[in-house]
């Protein structure tokens, strides 16, 4: 274990940089992972590294269900959706994002956002959206609708909310619901008081025009509506 | 003409539905021996025994079933039961619920079952460590010879603490009695009116891996045979393993008329399996709350789990590898080297599950199993 620790020191952050060569040594090295597994977090790795995807979390995908003794067949897969969702956190905040931007906005996916959150929020602001993300993926795991939950973290950019302030919404939200609070009531609630801890001014305003009623976000082409059978 | 006044014939091991620590959930099986003796009939039943009880809550509904049996040859005795209920949102400390229960009941002394279906409402008020009710129930009872309704009125307060609860309640019933004459309900002679009060007093001490149930009751009923009569149920348990327990119970119950169940002497001797320990059953009942800080060190991750005596983290800062954290005043922590972004953890208080903190949401780790999503500014 010293030795998979040794060898993740080193390849730390540049993994990305690092030869397709050295990333699937990498994985064999430090997985020690059964021979198809093997095959496929290296193959993940390698299509990742291509695409400018980080590929640390891959790494620590495939080592959290080794270490948790997942069945070969469970890490692969974890491994793939892994990838497809930092690959569509990627397209969505764009091509120069940050490992934690990246990391948030995979789990904002996996916690029920799509990429019209994600896109939104980019748009939101011009500093980092790993705190947004962050906080995005924690309302929508908490239950709050992914809309609701945009247009609430939108409005506190708006009013200079700091990422401590956005974050603390997620966590007071999530303590609420565990406490038997309806998710949307609650975020109401906990959103007035950031909103107070933000000081005068105008108030939030939730209505922010951020989709259209298609619920595409505004300033994309609408969708266009599909037969139902 | 000799005219006897009987139900069905059951009181079967409702001693070992009890001994379950505070606030446990999950599905519990007890197997065992028994010995129970239906005084109305005379007659008596010995032999292997088992009992299976799920209980859940899921938001606001909660449910439980259970059903149960002794046998021996040429004897048998047995229940079963499905219950659930909706309660309302907390405000103030008041809360209401509503119950819907399904049971039957049957032994090999009488032809046919017992069905009875009960509803009630009740209003609680939950302080932190006491509380009170007020319930009215009504019930429909389909016996063999006749459908008897049932009603009544129920109130009562309780204390809790970290390892034990007492109830004190008091309950008004009014409902229908058969009539039988001769043993084993022989013949059917119609029904009557049955009213009477009820004081029943409940203690349940628990320790790390140990516990002990008591209720003792007396009942004031004009038309029995005697107009005071008291009842008493004992249940202890000892936890040989993480989910197993050695049961020991006795039991002294009065006719259940509105379920159905006859009056029994009961002792029984069992293994019960998939009860976690009391200590376990505490740990889960903990809400642990994480919180990050700044120190001049770097990050601490603090963890606020009151009654705790161990707590322990993991997650991806830690390459998913258990640490221990130190208890510091009234939380746990250490210094991680926590970078900004998100991040999943889960918590394990007392050696018990891992499970994620009350303040981080929990996602699916894409393993089978769920982590808890800090984000860290």
């Amino acid at each position: 274990m010293r030795g998979v620790a040794a060898i993740l020191v080193l390849v730390g952050c540049s993994v990305t940089a690092l030869s397709a060569q050295q990333v699937a040594f990498a994985a064999s090295v430090s997985l020690e992972l059964d021979s198809a597994t093997q095959a496929v977090v290296t193959r993940e790795l390698l299509r990742a590294r291509e695409r400018g995807i980080p590929v640390e979390p891959l790494l620590a995908k495939a080592r959290e269900g080794r270490l948790k003794r997942a069945p070969g067949e469970r890490i692969r897969f974890a491994v793939v959706a892994l990838a497809a969702r930092l690959d569509s956190a990627r397209g969505a905040l764009g091509p120069s994002s940050t490992l934690s931007e990246l990391v948030g906005g995979a789990d904002a996916i996996a916690a029920g956002a799509d990429l019209a959150a994600l896109r939104a929020l980019r748009a939101a602001t011009t500093g980092s959206v790993a705190a947004p993300v962050g906080t995005l993926a924690q309302l929508c795991a908490s239950g709050v609708a992914p809309r609701r939950a945009v247009e609430m973290i939108i409005a506190l950019l708006k009013r200079n909310a700091t990422p401590a302030q956005l974050i603390s919404l997620g966590n007071q939200v999530e303590t609420d619901v565990a406490s038997g609070l309806l998710p949307e009531e609650s975020a109401s609630v906990r959103l007035r008081g950031v909103e107070a801890s933000l000081g005068s001014g105008d108030k939030v305003q939730l209505a922010s025009p951020v989709f259209n009623n298609d619920g595409s976000l505004r300033g994309t082409t609408p969708r266009k509506p599909t037969r139902r059978p | 003409m000799h005219v006897t006044v009987r139900r069905s014939a059951l009181g079967l091991l409702l001693a070992l539905a009890m001994g379950r620590p505070l606030g446990a959930q999950g599905t519990v099986v007890d197997a065992g021996v028994s010995v129970v003796r239906f005084p109305d009939d005379s007659s008596t039943i010995a032999g292997p025994s088992i009992r299976l009880a799920a209980t859940g809550v899921r938001g606001k509904f909660f449910g439980a079933a259970s059903a149960g049996a002794v046998a021996t040859f040429g004897a048998t005795s047995g229940f079963a039961s499905l219950l659930g209920g909706m309660a309302s949102r907390a405000i103030g400390g008041w809360s209401t619920d509503v119950t819907a229960e399904l049971s039957t009941v049957a032994g090999s002394s009488r032809a046919g079952g017992v069905g009875t279906a009960l509803f009630s409402a009740r209003a609680l008020w939950n302080g932190l460590a006491s509380g009170w009710w007020l319930r009215a129930n009504g019930s429909s009872s389909a016996r063999v010879d006749a459908v008897l309704p049932g009603g009544g009125l129920d109130a009562g307060a309780f204390w809790g603490w970290p390892n034990g609860r007492l109830s004190l309640s008091v309950t008004q019933e009014w409902t229908r009695a058969q009539l039988f004459t001769g043993r084993f309900r022989a013949g059917f002679a119609g029904t009557t009116p049955v009213r009477y009060t009820e004081a029943e007093l409940t203690l349940h001490v628990e320790g790390d891996r140990t516990s002990l149930d008591i209720s003792s009751s007396a009942r004031r009923d004009v038309d029995a045979a005697r107009t005071i009569e008291p009842a008493i149920t004992a249940t202890a348990a000892f936890w040989a393993g993480e989910t197993r327990a050695v049961v020991l119970s006795m039991a002294h119950q009065l006719p259940d008329w509105v379920h159905g169940a006859d009056a029994a002497d009961a002792v029984s001797v069992g293994l019960r399996l998939r009860q976690p320990t009391p200590l376990t059953t505490r740990s889960m009942r903990l809400i642990p709350v994480v919180l990050v800080s700044d120190s001049d060190s770097g990050r601490v991750l603090r963890v606020r789990a009151s009654g705790a005596a161990t707590v322990e983290v993991m997650g991806d800062f830690t390459e998913w590898e258990a640490i221990a954290l130190t208890r510091s005043g009234a939380v746990f922590e250490r210094a991680i080297p926590l970078g900004s972004g998100s991040h999943r953890l889960v918590v394990r208080i007392n050696g018990g599950a891992w499970r994620p903190a009350a303040n981080t949401p929990a996602v699916d780790d894409d393993f089978g199993g769920r982590a808890g999503l800090l984000v860290v500014p």
